[in-house]
């Protein structure tokens, strides 16, 4: 086996968690407090891609349009919160599935009448195009580990919001007793407001971070949300917690899966099927984990309290 | 018929159940009185299996049925009414009662015949819509009903398992005097043909209706007697009994 | 019987599709055929979702990935029929039966996982594993992957009637759809249908009168995968092509729009909602090359305002046709 490959696949798999997190963090806090099921939580994500690719081309430089974009995707969510979804809250799980799931189409389609259906690249500044050397000689791309570092520096301010002020202990509280935060007398529809803008920010603030590694394109949403409902399920839902450790989980598994299974399926196997089945099975380990960690412990690993 | 034994249960450090011992006698009408919070739902849900209890034993019937999962304590012959409307509320009255028939007519693996059509669900079922007095409304469908007799259907779906003991719980709640008189009515009639608990806030109707009660208290059973006994008991009176009263008036 | 405008309605609507080979060959568009012959087979995965979905309450957001079963069972069989002679492969008895297996089989181990869970876990486990199914199929190389495989020949049923016909095909969907009707019409009103009905309405009274729902939940979850299977039998024969993108979850989506938008629940909703989704589909991109930006608005729409669907407006009509008769007879 290959160490350095797997330390850079390590790697790769923290990072691909860490975009995994930031979605999850959102989409876990909207069910776990309004107990939506919001399936067009990967169409902000791609929303958030997009706004990059436009406003770094307006602005000339990534950072500057990544700011924006995150603003835009913010914006962009709490007008959609108070528009469409504002009204789902209350409606069964089904009407909620099938309402977000046209937010979906026509989100794909509006995006693709004023971007064109063509995918779009965003080039890097120089700062962030080169790579670093760790140790040993090991050099990993910079942005990748921008990427990583920008993770890890908003899931602690998350951690400090949730635990340490107001709106962080009314999340809490939303998260595991709904009843007991509109029994406060809190401005219920201003706290959703701020958890779904909150929400949308952090799957804008993935999407602006993949666009430059991923391209651009439209339903790119929607195969990282289902990898995400993958991530709520393990880590419970409700619980930020519970998404953190189940993104930096889900995103190992699956990355270093995907390029090791061959080789290790090679070493029981005729490298032949080894080849041709590696790639079936290694998309399927995450789910498998799923399933396992679902019948050890059907709340999924960190259930909120009192849920 | 049911002994509940040194029951414990606490919820993050609030007993809500605390070393609870009493007996019921067969086809005696036991009712459960105490102030608000002083655990009579936690035991009602204690004995259905819809909350374990931490440590003691429901022995009924013989058995220890403590660990049994909800849905086969209706097998060992008991059954439940809620205390918030639990019922089929698309369905029609009929319906309602026939379903509780068919839980105890063998497996529902079956596919093809028309289950409103088979007279062995559908007789017994207005059987019991008739101990009730609910025959005239068998073809309304459920949601319609008045909560009076959301009540009495509860009692009719509860009697369809055929159980050797029925738990009311609080089955006047929210009733208007004509409805709790015709429950009242209801309940006479049942005395004697099935075991009760019955766990009720209304004074008259428990002193007018138990052979014996309980008294619970924080989750203490602090008596168990014939009324005329638990009537005289200081310990219930100062307890219990004068704050019902102010409650009251 | 009793003729309401909802009556009316549906019984036009069989005997329209029954007739439509006949209506196509006669104006000489045979395409039409082939369109409503989709819109029959998505009718009867419909039809099967709704036995779970409508009736039973759960909220399965997977059941394309039977469609696909179907479908690769076809494929699969069809390509080593072709390539390696191994002809009872390309039998269209043996698709069935092995698509009923494998369905049941998923849709076993899908259920048993999924369902010991409730709400927005149900479905997003329901999701994940149908997401599951689709990369398989997307890393398969050896059944053409992410390309998919052509089908050169449709099932042989033992030269008991021949598929390769276009309206013979037709007929097929259509005698399964009817049989796929049927079934759960007595499924339905089974001891077994009263009993999944009653977990939908409520789960906490059936266990305390004494019903063990999950086994009942898991047993309809896989009657609903085997005909959805079925379904997807007739799916490859129909396009002769197979590829992942038959169980996509926006496939699955589609198949819960049907259904909501035909009448969640009912007999027929499933099938006039089927019917309901391709005509606005083919309508709508007629009209605009962005036709999702008219379509998902109108979902959105649908959801808020129209609870009953179209099944559901039928219902109303019934109640003013009842009034309207009434006053003429006074």
């Amino acid at each position: 086996m290959n160490w350095i490959l797997l330390l850079e696949q390590t790697l790769n798999g923290f990072q691909f968690g860490i975009l995994l997190f930031l979605l999850a963090a959102g989409l876990t806090l909207i069910f776990g407090i309004m107990d939506l099921i919001n399936l067009a939580h990967g169409s902000l994500y791609m929303m958030g891609a997009y706004f990059a690719a436009t406003f770094t081309q307006w602005t000339d430089s990534f950072l500057l349009g990544a700011m924006l974009a995150l603003l835009a995707s913010m914006l962009f969510g709490v007008i959609l919160e108070v528009i469409a979804l504002r009204t789902l809250y209350t409606r069964s799980h089904l009407d909620q599935v099938l309402a977000t799931f046209g937010l979906i189409l026509f989100l794909n389609e509006f995006v693709r009448l004023i971007w064109g259906p063509i995918g779009l690249d965003i080039p890097l500044p120089d700062v962030l195009n080169g790579s670093l050397e760790l140790f040993f000689g090991i050099r990993y791309p910079a942005f990748r580990l921008a990427i990583i570092v920008v993770g890890i520096a908003v899931a602690f301010l998350l951690y400090l919001l949730v635990s340490h002020t107001k709106i962080g202990m009314l999340i809490r509280a939303g998260a595991s007793n709904r009843q007991m935060v509109s029994a406060l007398g809190v401005n219920i529809n201003l706290l959703y407001t701020i958890v779904f803008g909150l929400g949308a920010a952090l799957a804008g603030l993935a999407g602006l971070m993949a666009a430059p590694i991923m391209t651009v394109e439209i339903g790119m949403g929607e195969g990282i949300l289902m990898i995400t409902f993958v991530v709520i399920v393990i880590g419970g839902v409700g619980s930020i917690r519970g998404a953190f450790v189940a993104a930096l989980l889900v995103g190992f598994i699956d990355t270093v899966g995907r390029s090791f299974l061959p080789d290790i399926l090679g070493l029981f196997v005729s490298n032949d099927f080894a080849d041709t089945a590696a790639p079936a099975i290694s998309s399927m380990l995450i789910y498998v984990l799923m399933a396992i960690i679902l019948a050890i412990r059907p709340q999924g690993l960190f259930p909120p309290k009192g849920a | 018929m049911l002994r509940i034994n040194k029951l414990v249960k606490s919820f993050g450090g609030i007993l809500a159940t605390d070393n609870l011992t009493f007996k019921v006698e067969p086809g005696e009408l036991h009712a459960v009185i105490g102030p608000n919070g002083a655990g009579k739902t936690t035991l009602i849900e204690q004995i259905t299996g819809e909350i374990e209890p931490d440590s003691g034993s429901i022995i009924f019937d013989g058995n220890d049925i403590s660990e049994v999962p909800v849905h086969l304590r209706s097998a060992y012959g008991l059954a439940r009414s809620f205390q918030i409307t639990n019922i089929f509320m698309d369905m029609t009255v009929w319906d309602n009662v026939a379903l509780a028939v068919q839980a105890h007519a063998g497996h529902s693996f079956h596919f093809w015949k028309n289950a409103s059509k088979e007279q062995i669900l559908r007789e017994p079922a207005f059987e019991y819509l008739q101990q009730v007095g609910l025959e005239k409304r068998a073809d309304d469908v459920a949601g319609n009903l008045s909560h009076g007799e959301h009540r009495q259907l509860e009692i009719a779906m509860a009697l369809a398992t055929r159980p050797k003991m029925l738990l009311l719980d609080e089955p006047m709640a929210g009733m208007g005097p004509e409805e709790s008189k015709a429950m009242v009515e209801i309940l006479q009639g049942l005395k004697r043909k099935l075991t009760i608990l019955l766990v009720e806030h209304d004074m008259d109707v428990v002193f007018s209706l138990a052979d014996k009660i309980t008294v619970l208290v924080y989750g203490q059973g602090i008596a168990t007697d014939t009324p005329e006994a638990i009537r005289q008991n200081p310990e219930v009176r100062t307890a219990y009994l004068g704050e019902e009263e102010t409650v009251h008036a | 019987m009793n003729w309401s405008p909802r009556t009316a309605f549906i019984t036009l609507l069989m005997i329209g599709l029954g007739a439509v080979p006949l209506i196509a060959d006669g104006i000489d568009e045979p395409f039409y055929t082939v369109m409503f012959s989709r819109m029959l087979i998505l009718s009867i995965g419909a039809v099967s979702l709704n036995l779970i979905l409508g009736y039973g309450g759960m909220v399965s957001f997977g059941h394309a990935v039977y469609l696909g079963i179907g479908s690769y069972m076809v494929g699969i069989g069809t390509i080593h029929a072709i390539e390696d002679g191994i002809e009872w492969m390309g039998n269209g008895f043996i698709h069935f039966a092995v698509s009923i297996v494998f369905s049941a089989l998923v849709g076993f181990v899908i259920g048993a996982i999924s369902l010991r869970t409730r709400g927005v876990y149900f479905i997003m486990i329901t999701l994940a594993f149908s997401q599951m199914f689709y990369f398989v199929a997307v890393g398969n190389e050896k059944y053409g992957g992410d390309d998919g495989l052509s089908l050169y020949m449709r099932s042989d049923f033992n030269g008991l009637f021949d598929i390769s016909n276009d309206n013979t095909l037709y007929y097929l969907n259509f005698v399964i759809l009817l049989a796929s009707l049927y079934v759960s019409h007595r499924i339905i009103n089974s001891r077994f249908g009263m009993m999944i009905r009653g977990a939908k309405s409520n789960e906490q009274r059936m266990a305390s009168i004494g019903f063990p729902v999950f086994r009942y939940r898991l047993t309809a979850f896989v009657i609903a995968g085997t005909i959805c299977g079925m379904a997807g039998v007739l799916s490859a024969n129909q396009t002769e092509f197979v590829n992942p993108s038959v169980m996509h979850w926006t496939r699955s989506g589609d198949l819960i729009i049907m259904i909501v938008l035909g009448g969640l629940g009912t007999l027929f909703g499933p099938v006039i909602g089927a019917v309901a989704f391709l005509f606005l589909e083919e309508f709508l991109s007629g009209i605009t090359e962005y036709w999702q930006l008219i379509f998902g608005p109108m979902l959105v729409l649908v959801v808020i305002f129209a609870r009953g669907g179209i099944d559901g407006m039928l219902v109303l009509l019934d109640g003013w046709w009842n009034r309207y008769s009434l006053k003429n007879k006074a």
